[in-house]
């Protein structure tokens, strides 16, 4: 047990806070890895009888961020483009405080809404109306507010009358729907979204990039992540090429997404 | 709105803090969970009330026959037993669910997972507090006099809740690391119906029963939830103060290990 907490991730050294007003999000040093018992996972008996012969079980770090620095301005929109598993999604999880880094620090200023999972929580039993209410308190928004905001998410979503139909009744697509209306319905200051915008149909998936493109002309900072290069060249001004858990490049998003293309070839 | 890696304080601060701040969810959380659980269903949360009346009518038949508990309203005392019983062993059971069940939740959108626990507590407490009803009516209509001090049984009730949050903190800690805690936990209950005075008498119990059943916490809030139904009254020294200590020694240690953990839950589930 007590090998396991050891492992626990912190924040150890210190590191300068960044202090300019033109912040948005930092990461500074930041690694993320996670142990995987290079044998099988073992039990409570097996993880007592192994500790009193003496067996250790072995662990394999995998590197998931190492060492990234990431400044992200206000208002800017920042694309992050990489191979499967190079730590795109991590990278969002540890801006969106899902993950706390091992080492390094991360800093976000103003109010943040994570679209990695659209409907994380959703209730099948619940109807549309109640499920508005429950995703929207787990976005941190209250009752009043959800409330307010009530026939502008229904109208979004396109449910009409099914709006009071228990969820289980939903189609996949009736669901996404719901659940990026409610999210959408917030006025974040700054956005990450994660590959959330590849499900739906064609339609919706323009509706949906209108949408996260006025959140843009709003002001809004925008992280936004993809394999999509076509959606990024139109919503984001920056790009950030992640590689095997390292920042490769940051900068003007064409320069950046050339550069991701010549090494794919 | 902001957020610092660096300045977030331990974790059994920041936890308490985050907690406070997400009232609103966890009061969407208890309500819908407990609308999606009984909507479905034919009667309802009937259900809830049905299941403890079966349980002493079962419990009355065999013990009533050969075994003397020597108590007076023996089935007021089954049940009255038996609601306490259930929220204790529900609410801290399906703690080990609470982290595993919102795994969704946790894993996109950043909220304090202890409000997962809790939530489940406060749902098993909610819904077993209807069984006071049909436990009051029987009272009555066993013989024990209608009090005003009936008023006070909610008091041992929640004390059941806090002490089960602390264990169902633990539990829900415990099995990120090992999922054996499940079974292991089966089997603990199972012991502890036995190990708990449902339809024994503590008082007639000296030996070696008796010294298990006062070395078990749950058995001071089954004794002082039972003191409120035969006589309306708390005990502070008999059975309140070993209660009130129980929970808070409960979740002040349920507490450090989870905020302890906390940051193992993403990298685990």
């Amino acid at each position: 047990m007590t090998s396991l907490i050891a492992s626990r991730p912190g924040t150890a050294p210190n590191i300068v806070a960044d202090t300019d007003d033109n912040l948005a999000v930092a990461l500074t040093n930041v690694s993320v890895y996670y142990t995987t018992p290079v044998e099988r996972v073992p039990t409570l008996k097996e993880h007592i009888l192994r500790r009193i012969i003496g067996h250790r079980t072995q662990y394999r770090e995998h590197w998931a961020l190492r060492n990234v620095s990431l400044r992200v301005n206000r208002g800017e929109a920042i694309g992050i483009i990489g191979n499967n598993g190079a730590g795109k999604s991590t990278l969002l999880k540890v801006v969106a405080r899902i993950i706390t880094p091992r080492t390094g620090r991360v800093q976000v200023r103003g109010s943040m809404l994570p679209l990695l999972q659209l409907g994380a929580g959703f209730n099948n039993e619940l109807t549309g109306r109640e499920n508005i209410f429950l995703y929207g308190s787990i976005l941190g928004e209250s009752r009043a507010a959800m409330r307010a905001r009530m026939k502008s998410i229904i109208d979004f979503s396109e449910l009409g009358e099914y709006i009071d139909s228990p969820l289980r009744t939903y189609s996949s697509g009736m669901r996404i729907r719901l659940g990026f209306a409610i999210a959408s319905s917030l006025e974040p200051d700054i956005l990450l979204v994660d590959e959330v915008l590849a499900v739906g149909d064609m339609a919706f998936q323009q509706k949906c990039r209108v949408r996260i493109n006025e959140f843009r002309q709003s002001g809004c900072t925008i992280l936004f992540v993809s394999h999509a290069m076509a959606t990024i060249r139109e919503i984001c001004t920056t790009g950030a090429w992640i590689d095997r858990g390292e920042l490769r490049l940051h900068g003007p998003v064409d320069e950046v997404i050339q550069a991701y293309e010549q090494q794919q070839r | 709105m902001n957020y610092d890696s660096q300045q977030e304080g331990p974790p059994f601060v920041a936890e308490i803090r985050e907690l406070g701040q997400s009232y609103q969810l966890l009061a969407n959380l208890v309500w819908y969970n407990i609308a999606a659980r009984y909507r479905r269903t034919w009667v309802g949360i009937f259900w809830v009330m049905l299941y403890p009346l079966l349980m002493t009518a079962v419990l009355a038949v065999v013990f009533s026959g050969q075994y003397n508990p020597q108590v007076e309203h023996y089935i007021v005392y089954l049940l009255a037993g038996l609601i306490v019983w259930t929220v204790f062993s529900e609410a801290s059971a399906s703690s080990l669910y609470a982290l595993s069940a919102n795994a969704n939740i946790l894993n996109s959108i950043h909220v304090p997972p202890s409000i997962f626990v809790l939530s489940t507590v406060l749902s098993s407490l909610i819904v077993h507090s209807f069984e006071i009803l049909p436990l009051l009516l029987i009272a009555a209509m066993d013989g024990i006099p209608v009090q005003l001090g009936w008023l006070l049984l909610p008091v041992p009730l929640i004390l059941t809740a806090i002490f089960s949050f602390g264990i169902g903190l633990m539990l829900a800690s415990f099995v990120i690391y090992f999922t054996d805690i499940v079974n292991i936990y089966q089997v603990v209950l199972r012991i502890g119906f036995f190990a708990t005075p449902i339809f024994y008498n503590v008082a007639t119990n000296d030996g070696r029963l008796g010294f298990i059943l006062r070395l078990n916490p749950v058995t001071y809030y089954l004794e002082s939830f039972r003191y409120v139904v035969y006589h309306g009254q708390l005990r502070l020294l008999h059975d309140l103060l070993p209660a009130i200590l129980f929970a808070v020694l409960s979740v002040a240690l349920g507490w450090l290990i989870f905020t302890r953990v906390k940051r193992d839950f993403a990298y685990r589930i």
